[in-house]
């Protein structure tokens, strides 16, 4: 039962009316945490002590923390406490790919441990709130119920936003009664947040799983048309499990950070990391980045280079074990760091040449989505090799050549070029022109809540009944694809 | 105090005096940027002839931070 199953909607709708059934403070609590251990038992199964032993650890490392106060002490508290909480990530998500590259044989006790859902997700939330009590900017949470809550909160435990503790906990009073402005505004971010899931993401799947799974056989051309696809594919599937996460946290009176900001209209690489997966971005710049970029301050440019592109690596390395996420992070740290310097004499290039400024923003946003696209090959392949595969086809000649037989066909009635894994493959650019349609409507201001009653409510029944639609005509629904991590 | 920190945030973010609050932070001030950040730090140990350590620096997320650390570190008139 993943969010955007209809299963989790009927699911959600019993502990909403029941959330509001009850007293505010401790038992909304109580009826939050044993929905979320049930939400996150589905899932997970047995792997459901590692959730409970990362909120258990979180609460003694954080209450101990606030207990100790010298400082020497205190440093080896919360180093004891960091440790374990990261001891699962190592164990589930690492150890394998570790020993492999050294050489070592796990024993299949060890080797065949599933990644429990999550993991990385709600383990950063707690290493977040432990970093923060270190900092002395939160106070460690006393109530074992808040904490645990913290943790394992179910809208977000599968896939984040990673949240952090001085943002949720104050949020745990529970007391609101109900609002139906509010509830609705939530509900029309879990309605965007089904669309962007079902109708696009899970459609755009398909084309992008035919080219993924067998790039040997797929034309250049192909290879480029999947490589945009699934940067849409990704885009849709996450924002709009996000949009859902956030939207039944509303509902439920609390509010969680936003995970994406029309990222595909964003000038730079950098910039396009201050409107992407938001929530670990931010977590890597104020957790990683800032204690690098601080101990080398006194570097210079080569302090600012290293400490941007060690936090990208990172920022990889979290997605997965496998060379692919260490080149997927290494390579937004170099374009990042390569933005960074180059920005002032870019931008004087463009105003040589009198380009207005709208023109340059369409371009930059393009470069920026071209070069997101390109690196993102590295986060789909199944093998670091098949990335080799398209980079080579991409930019080859034959890529010239299919793109000269598509243009020929659409303009002179020439044969159209053949593209047996891309389907219905005009169907796919409308649903990315919605998308991008959608952004750019965002960005200027333009929000469903603002368009008239009667449009809004058009839009819903369609929406829905599409979604419908598709639920009733696939038997499985495809998971989220961050689910994995 | 209050008058220095705010000559210097103004100085390395480009923004008037007048802008720097207590409340001003990364969030709601787009010239505080990662680059700016250490900027600031290096301008604000030269101005006030400290050193921070780097859990202060991590720890300043907004101007009523770096006034606490720098009290805290012996900085009259917070």
């Amino acid at each position: 039962m993943s969010l955007s199953d209809p299963a989790f909607l009927g699911f959600f709708a019993i502990v909403f009316v029941l959330f509001y059934l009850l007293p505010g403070g401790t038992a909304r609590l109580v009826l939050l945490l044993a929905a979320s251990l049930g939400f996150y038992a589905q899932f997970a199964g047995v792997y459901t002590f590692v959730l409970l032993f990362i909120a258990a650890i979180a609460y003694v490392g954080g209450v101990a923390l606030q207990q100790t106060v010298a400082k020497g002490r205190r440093q080896t508290v919360f180093l004891a406490a960091l440790v374990a909480l990261l001891a699962p990530l190592v164990l589930f998500k690492y150890l394998g790919f570790l020993c492999d590259s050294v050489g070592i044989t796990l024993p299949d006790t060890i080797a065949q441990l599933a990644l429990p859902v999550g993991l990385s997700f709600f383990t950063f939330a707690a290493v977040g709130y432990l970093i923060d009590i270190n900092l002395e900017l939160l106070k460690a949470e006393r109530n074992p119920l808040r904490l645990a809550l913290f943790v394992t909160f179910f809208p977000l435990v599968s896939a984040g936003p990673i949240e952090r503790g001085g943002r949720l906990l104050p949020q745990f009073d529970l007391a609101a009664p109900l609002s139906a402005t509010r509830a609705f505004e939530g509900l029309r971010l879990v309605f965007i947040g089904l669309v962007l899931k079902v109708l696009i993401a899970d459609t755009l799947a398909v084309p992008v799983a035919a080219v993924f799974g067998d790039p040997e056989s797929a034309l250049p051309l192909e290879k480029f048309v999947a490589m945009v696809f699934f940067a849409f594919n990704l885009y849709a599937d996450f924002a709009g499990y996000s949009l859902i996460a956030i939207g039944c946290a509303k509902m439920l009176g609390i509010d969680v950070q936003p995970n994406f900001r029309q990222p595909f209209l964003s000038p730079t690489i950098p910039d396009f990391w201050r409107n992407w997966h938001m929530s670990l971005s931010f977590w890597v710049r104020d957790y990683l980045f800032m204690p690098l970029r601080a101990r080398w301050r006194r570097s210079g440019h080569r302090g600012m280079v290293a400490a941007t592109v060690v936090s990208f690596t990172i920022l990889g390395i979290w997605h997965g074990a496998g060379w692919q996420f260490f080149f997927y992070g290494l390579a937004f740290g170099v374009l990042a760091s390569a933005s960074l310097y180059t920005v002032k004499y870019r931008d004087a290039v463009y105003a040589r040449l009198g380009v207005p400024p709208m023109v340059v923003r369409v371009i930059r946003a393009f470069i920026t989505f071209v070069l997101f696209s390109l690196v993102l090959v590295l986060f789909r392949v199944n093998y670091l090799a098949d990335a080799w595969l398209f980079y080579r086809d991409i930019f080859s000649l034959g890529m010239l050549d299919n793109l000269a037989t598509a243009l020929k066909a659409a303009f002179h009635g020439g044969a159209p070029l053949d593209m047996p894994m891309m389907g219905p493959y005009a169907a796919y650019w409308l649903l990315i022109a919605a998308v991008v349609a959608g952004d750019l409507m965002a960005r200027s201001g333009i929000t469903l809540a603002k368009i008239p009653m009667s449009i809004q409510v058009a839009a819903y029944n369609l929406g829905m009944a599409s979604i419908a639609y598709l639920w009733m005509s696939s038997s499985v629904a495809p998971p989220f694809l961050y689910y994995k991590f | 105090m209050t008058a220095r920190v705010a000559r210097v945030f103004s100085e390395v973010l480009g923004v008037s005096a007048e802008q720097i609050t207590d409340d001003t932070s990364p969030d709601n001030t787009p010239q505080w940027d990662s680059m700016a950040a250490m900027n600031l730090v290096v301008a604000i140990e030269d101005e006030f002839d400290v050193t921070l350590s780097t859990a202060e620096i991590i720890s300043m997320r907004n101007v009523a931070i770096v006034k606490k650390v720098l009290t805290a570190k012996g900085v009259a008139d917070a």
